[in-house]
């Protein structure tokens, strides 16, 4: 799960590295109370959780009531990458003296922490990288001796910060170590970690992936998500039932079991030229319920035309999942058409069960696709 | 000869968390299936019995009276760790980790510590392994899989049913089918596997069925392009239409991985290789037959 700004700087602050004094608003309101308590000039910014802030133009800064104002309505009427703006950060402005990048992260196929650090930063670290590769280091870490000062030093002397200021970065190198390790955190970048006229160095962004696995023993995620209340989606919503959801852009909905079968029914709508509206995954062993909820999630999205359900009964007996498709159809008012394709364990009596119920099971996948995009293309 | 990779029929398995739901259950298809269990482990359920197989409270007691040589892990994922650095430090191997929802930082630290140790883990997160008509230590239903000489290994549980399927359907048989799992970070990995699979008298032939994200394909298309690997393999990707935005880790995650983990990137590193990457499951057997 990525952090917005706001809650990734949070929890940096608590591990001791500096941000600026401000806070997050939900109302122009608010944003007037926050600028006056922390002072003028103010930065301005949109709290969202993909996407490149900057690029889209998004950040502003404000002298006086009057700029803020203006430039906090703009932005609460924006949506960038597909998310509409309803939380901003309202932040004291920072005098920049030279702006550096750093993250940790997991490399998961080497299975070790990595860090990248560059004294170039506030720029993408991908065109640094293209650019000036000499003005970034990449190092991985042994877990078990973890970002010592003594290596944080190597890294900065390499680079050519040394003294008094390379103790500084070092502090910030180790304190936000301590997060990623401590926190199950699976990225934590500050682009662009800053110094300041005066000398000091502060973060002044904050890129943060927790671990969703991780929740069980990091009991701070409950609670931020407690925190972000009805922000969340409907992708978010269907994950608390135990389906993974994510929302494409066709007609055809999709329902499969197992993450590689529904990708490959999804891959398949396309290949037949049909258009997906989701990849939605019931996971294993699902029973009434989640195939309920299933179906209603993909309902909300609006545009449908037909779903298509691809279930293939590994453990899962068929007539199981025959069984908990009825229970949920007659629970739902379904006024689309259903194509659904079951095959395995059982397959027999579950179709048998669909038939009865005037619901057509095919056993071949590539036909039931067929029939659906067919549907989609008709209706 | 015959014999297949990691496991076979005298495979003596130990099974953690076999007084759980799904331990329970999984045990008794997996002996009907043949496998040779010999013990289980629940910490604090010793002295009972689990479809007739003894249950100890600790591995050492279970070693001290039976010989074991596998483990196939069930328990939740925030027991995990222990138990399977409780297998590692008793030195079974192959480690079978079933369960789902295990913290990557968990995960590295104990295939950190096998592959010290020499040990293989499979999975997390995975529907484990079967040497069709001789064991299975896994989920996967059994009558889907026959004997035979192509080895599939996988990213993916279902898809390996359908594919596996479709492969017996057509009376093409299985050597082993190895599901890896669906978590980042795991024990055996695609290349591992293969170079596993490139010694096995019993492999004739390789499917890989693949999905976006990650890097795996593209370490596997470059063993068979620099000829580490030389059995003939054909691929399967998941999640073409996918945006793989979704998955990755943004900017950091672009400069390590540049553009890898793109299906574009996994289908043109095994174009390169010589590799045939089928359009549809379906087409995954026509590509075998031709080998």
């Amino acid at each position: 799960m990525f952090l917005y700004e706001h809650e990734g700087k949070k929890l940096f602050s608590e591990f001791g590295i500096p941000i600026p004094a401000g806070e997050v608003v939900f109302s122009a309101e608010e944003a007037l109370k926050i600028a006056n308590n922390i002072g003028y000039p103010v930065v301005v910014k949109p709290q969202i959780l993909g996407g490149r802030r900057g690029k889209a133009g998004a950040i502003r800064f404000a002298e006086n009531d009057e700029e803020l104002l203006k430039h906090v309505n703009e932005i609460f009427s924006l949506e960038l990458y597909g998310e509409k703006v309803s939380r901003v950060l309202i932040e004291k402005k920072v005098d920049i003296s030279h702006e550096y990048y750093l993250s940790y992260m997991m490399d998961f196929y080497e299975r070790k922490p990595i860090i990248i650090f560059s004294t170039e930063g506030g720029i993408e670290i991908e065109e640094i990288a293209r650019t000036k590769p000499e003005a970034l280091i990449k190092k991985y870490i042994d877990p078990d001796l973890g970002m010592t000062s003594f290596l944080a030093m190597e890294i900065l002397n390499k680079l050519g910060i040394k003294g008094a200021e390379a103790s500084k970065f070092a502090r910030i190198f180790v304190r936000l170590w301590n997060v990623f390790k401590e926190r199950d955190l699976i990225l934590a970048e500050i682009n662009p970690l800053v110094k300041t006229t005066n000398g000091d160095i502060i973060a002044i962004d904050a890129r943060v992936m927790v671990d969703d696995n991780s929740e069980y023993r990091q009991t701070w995620i409950k609670n931020l998500k407690e925190a972000r209340g009805g922000t969340e989606s409907l992708e978010y919503k269907a994950k608390e039932k135990g389906i993974s959801f994510v929302v494409l852009e066709g007609d055809i909905g999709v329902i499969g079991n197992g993450a590689g079968l529904t990708m490959a029914t999804v891959d398949l709508v396309r290949e037949f030229g049909g258009r997906p509206a989701n990849f939605l995954d019931i996971g294993g062993g699902a029973g009434p319920e989640r195939v309920k909820a299933a179906i209603e999630t993909i309902l909300k999205l609006g545009n449908v035309k037909v779903i298509l359900m691809n279930i293939f009964g590994g453990i899962t007996r068929c007539d199981f999942v025959a069984q908990g498709l009825l229970e949920a159809l007659n629970e739902l008012n379904l006024n689309i058409p259903l194509v659904v394709r079951l095959t395995g364990t059982n397959e027999e009596i579950g179709r048998e069960m669909l038939e009865k119920a005037g619901i057509k099971a095919y056993t071949n996948m590539i036909e039931a696709v067929k029939k659906a995009v067919e549907i989609a293309k008709s209706g | 000869m015959k014999m297949a990779i990691l496991v076979n029929k005298d495979t003596k398995v130990i099974v953690q968390g076999i007084t759980g739901r799904e331990g329970s259950f999984h045990t008794k298809l997996m002996l009907e299936y043949g496998t040779k269990i010999v013990a289980g482990v629940t910490p604090g359920k010793g002295e009972q019995e689990v479809h007739g197989v003894p249950v100890y409270d600790s591995i050492k007691d279970a070693l001290d009276n039976h010989e074991a040589n596998a483990s196939i892990i069930f328990v939740p994922a925030r027991f995990a760790e222990d138990a399977v650095m409780e297998a590692i430090y008793n030195e079974l191997n192959p480690i079978v980790v079933i369960t789902e929802g295990i913290p990557v930082w968990t995960t590295a630290k104990f295939v950190n510590y096998a592959k010290r140790q020499g040990i293989y883990i499979i999975g997390p997160n995975c529907p484990g392994i079967i040497v069709p008509g001789e064991t299975k230590l896994g989920i996967m239903p059994g009558h889907i899989f026959k004997p035979g000489d192509v080895a599939v290994i996988s990213r993916s549980g279902t898809l390996t049913y359908e594919i596996s399927k479709i492969l017996s359907d057509h009376g093409i048989g299985q050597s082993v089918v190895i599901g890896i799992g669906g978590d980042p970070i795991k024990g055996l990995t695609i290349p591992e596997a293969l170079k596993l699979l490139e010694s096995d008298p019993q492999t004739k032939r390789i499917v890989i069925i693949g999905e976006i994200g990650g890097v795996e394909e593209e370490k596997a298309a470059e063993l068979i392009r620099k000829e580490e690997v030389t059995k003939p393999v054909v691929a399967y990707i998941a999640g073409k239409h996918i945006k793989v935005e979704s998955k990755s880790l943004g900017h950091a995650g672009a400069i390590i991985l540049g553009e890898m983990g793109r299906p574009e990137s996994k289908i043109k590193a095994f174009g390169e290789a010589g590799v045939p990457v089928a359009r549809l499951p379906t087409e995954v057997v026509e590509y075998i037959k031709q080998i």
